[in-house]
């Protein structure tokens, strides 16, 4: 029996607290289901409540019934058997990758299957060889760039070539040749035979590939098109306001910089860890009082290295950073960090209290800017005021790890991929708050490989391209960008 | 010559462990505490630098500590106004010995395994729950990541305006409360990934190595009391 059929009725983590309630649908061999949805909409759960996950491991309960390659995994002998039809790829290949090596990685499967040896080392041999991964089969994952990360849960979870292929938000931490290299191992399988199953809230990426798509929001399916969709420009506009990427980015109309005074001036600055192997070498760059430049690049290409050397934790290899005209090589470090303020990729590294009110507090308190005006930057400060700022969504700790910088009264605000899993949603929201911070003058630089962020959010991007830099024209970058990812025009 | 198995490595760091805290005379210690110091420092220093960075801190915290409450016997050596005596010496000695024992022996131990030959080993050799393996090896890959976080952590600090290091319980709490909550949302999805890759049906296949290189492990052991022993 083929393919993958589902009718969930209900689905929760905790009895009485549905997230779920009835989504349907089916895949046949060969296919491509898309599932798009805002963040919390409910996505992700669907993928846990149809394999078993939710009822079978996380204590959940799963009122329905699912069906993949005949087998039932809501049944705890048929979860079981899940593995052997089932490859999933999971959102962060932090949080998947188990083994500390690519071999060990790829074989976990199998040997959980219970293979033996030789057919373990031949299938993982030519899983690794097919991601381009067999190189650095002895490698420490931690040795690998992002994309090799995803490669190598991809290798691992076609390993067994299995009949269904689950991918949760692929595109999530990829730069644009990340996402068209998904695209092309999603068509691979395909052509093998698999059924694809992808969630995605950037849907513009899988859109002109997919048999049906599904809508869901707030646990439910919204909308569902079929075999040979063609969305109208309104159908895009809607599905943009419930939060779903789904078409192009826009670029904002171009206010030219602003005369407000130089903040930042780099200049033939060489920035990378090794000596000799500088990541980008002669950048020279100015940034404006009350700019947002958008700093574009691939996975790798030096930007969160360059904003470390920008706020001093990595020496400069050659040339000059001055802010409003201070060599900081020269600055006291808590002159420099008045001056420049870096926000991680990862918003939980900056948190110090245990609830939001005593992370405002302290910021306000450290930062100087007062207790009212610092909450005021958090919309929602009142209600969650006494939540721990880890149990917050990830949306909202970004906006806290944002708003926590601009407490701090920096001239520039550095910020580090803040919109990696971010829905279109969040996003506007994120953009609000960029906006407000911009009015009071702040500058910010942002390293990112998000058309909306160049292409909404920033006044100029700079791009870096084979270890150079340069300053490009927004609307030329967002192109590239999509062009790169295999968005159709 | 294959390297010794999993097993046999974990068995000696265990055994090294026990006569660290069994043996009670400096002489003792010596013979444990030098033989597994240098090896394991050697073939472990470039992934565990971290460890000699402990260690230093740990005797020096040994050291201050005797100051106070084994301070007693003939003058050695004097520190400002301080007198360092035979007895603190002597406690210092003993207990920095017990650790480089230890820490050697455990970087033998890491140094010479990967996660995934210590899951198989240890399910199929000694017979250890597989869900119990599996958390000591995971815990493996889980190290280089907390790293990873602790390094951004203490950059974060910085700029806040707090100590990059942690000296008071408040320190502490503001360090863990981040490490622990990344790590633990991670744990919870490489737990989902694992059960989607087949944990929950993991066969073990029982089995038991004994070899050159495990007879040449617990000879290193029985020799090690053996000179510990001689007067």
């Amino acid at each position: 029996m083929g393919g993958v059929r589902f009718e969930i009725g209900e689905a929760c983590y905790t009895p009485g607290r549905r997230i779920l309630r009835s989504v349907s649908s089916s895949i046949d061999e060969g296919g491509l289901l898309l599932v798009a949805g805002p963040s919390g909409s409910g996505k992700t759960t669907l993928l846990l409540a149809f394999t078993g996950v939710l009822s079978n491991l996380l204590e959940g309960v799963v009122e329905g019934s699912s069906e993949i390659y005949g087998i039932n995994p809501l049944d705890l002998s048929g979860f079981k058997s899940v593995p052997r039809v089932v490859g999933a790829v999971l959102q962060d290949p932090d949080r998947q990758l188990a083994m500390p090596t690519p071999w060990d990685e790829a074989s976990f499967l199998l040997e959980n299957l219970g293979y033996g040896d030789d057919e373990i080392g031949k299938a993982v041999e030519g899983a690794l060889r097919r991601f381009g991964l067999l190189d650095k089969a002895h490698f420490h994952v931690e040795d690998l760039s992002s994309g090799e990360k995803r490669r190598l849960t991809f290798a691992s979870a076609i390993v067994h070539e299995p009949k269904l292929l689950i991918l949760d938000e692929p595109t999530a931490s990829l730069d644009p040749w990340g996402i068209r290299e998904v695209k092309r191992l999603v068509e691979e399988a395909r052509r093998g035979g698999s059924s694809v199953i992808v969630v995605e809230h950037k849907a513009r990426h899988f859109i002109g590939e997919t048999d049906r798509l599904m809508v869901i929001d707030g646990g439910t399916v919204k909308d569902e098109y079929g075999p040979g969709m063609a969305l109208r420009d309104e159908e895009l506009e809607r599905l943009a306001s419930m939060g779903i990427d789904a078409r192009r980015p826009k670029v904002k109309e171009p206010q030219g910089r602003p005369d407000s005074g130089v903040v930042l001036e780099v200049d033939s600055l060489d920035v990378g860890q090794i000596e000799d192997r500088p990541l980008i070498k002669g950048a020279s760059f100015e940034v404006n009082r009350g700019e947002v430049i958008a700093l574009v690049g691939p996975n790798g290409s030096g930007k969160t290295t360059l904003l470390k050397t920008l706020i001093g934790a990595v020496k400069p290899l050659s040339g000059s950073i001055r802010v409003k005209g201070s060599d900081i090589l020269r600055m006291k470090r808590s002159k420099l960090l008045r001056a420049i303020f870096y926000i991680p990729q990862q918003p939980d590294h900056l948190f110090i209290a245990s609830t939001l009110e005593g992370e405002v507090k302290e910021a306000s308190r450290k930062g100087g800017l007062g207790f009212a005006e610092a909450a005021g930057m958090i919309p929602w400060y009142k209600e969650l005021r006494s939540q721990s700022p880890y149990r917050l969504s990830f949306g909202q700790r970004m906006w806290l790890s944002i708003a926590i910088g601009g407490c701090y009264r920096s001239d520039v605000l550095l910020l580090d991929e803040p919109t990696a899993g971010l829905d279109y949603r969040l996003f506007c929201t994120l953009k609000g708050l960029v906006e407000r911070l911009k009015e009071k003058g702040l500058s910010l630089l942002i390293a990112t490989h998000d058309a909306r962020v160049v292409g909404e959010l920033s006044d100029g991007a700079l791009m870096i391209e084979d270890g150079r830099m340069r300053w490009e024209d927004r609307d030329r970058v967002v192109e590239i960008l999509e062009h790169v990812a295999g968005v159709p025009d | 010559m294959r390297k010794p198995t999993p097993t046999s490595t974990f068995l000696y760091s265990l055994a090294i462990t026990a006569l660290a805290f069994i043996f009670r005379e400096p002489r003792q210690l010596v013979a444990i505490g030098l033989p597994n110091g240098l090896l394991g420092f050697s073939i472990g220093f470039r992934r565990s630098k971290w460890i000699i960075l402990l260690l230093a801190v740990a005797i020096w915290g040994t050291f201050l500590n005797a100051l106070i409450v084994a301070n007693t016997g003939d003058p050695v050596a004097y520190m400002g106004p301080l007198e360092v005596r035979m007895g603190a010496l002597n406690a210092t000695l003993t207990i920095g010995l017990r650790l480089l024992a230890i820490a050697g022996a455990a970087l033998i131990f890491f140094s010479s395994t990967s996660p995934r030959e210590l899951i198989r080993h240890l399910e199929a050799e000694l017979r250890l729950p597989k869900g119990l393996a599996f958390s000591i090896a995971y815990s493996l890959r889980l190290f280089p990541l907390m790293q990873r976080d602790y390094r951004e952590i203490q950059l974060a600090r910085l700029e806040r305006g707090y100590r990059r290091f942690p000296i008071t319980p408040t320190d502490v709490r503001s360090i863990m409360l981040p490490l622990l909550s990344v790590g633990y949302e991670r744990a919870v999805w490489t737990g989902i990934g694992a059960e989607l890759r087949g944990f929950a049906s993991r066969k073990v296949r029982m089995k038991a190595t004994f070899g050159l290189p495990e007879l040449i492990v617990s000879a290193s052991i029985a020799l090690q009391i053996i000179i510990a022993f001689i007067p």
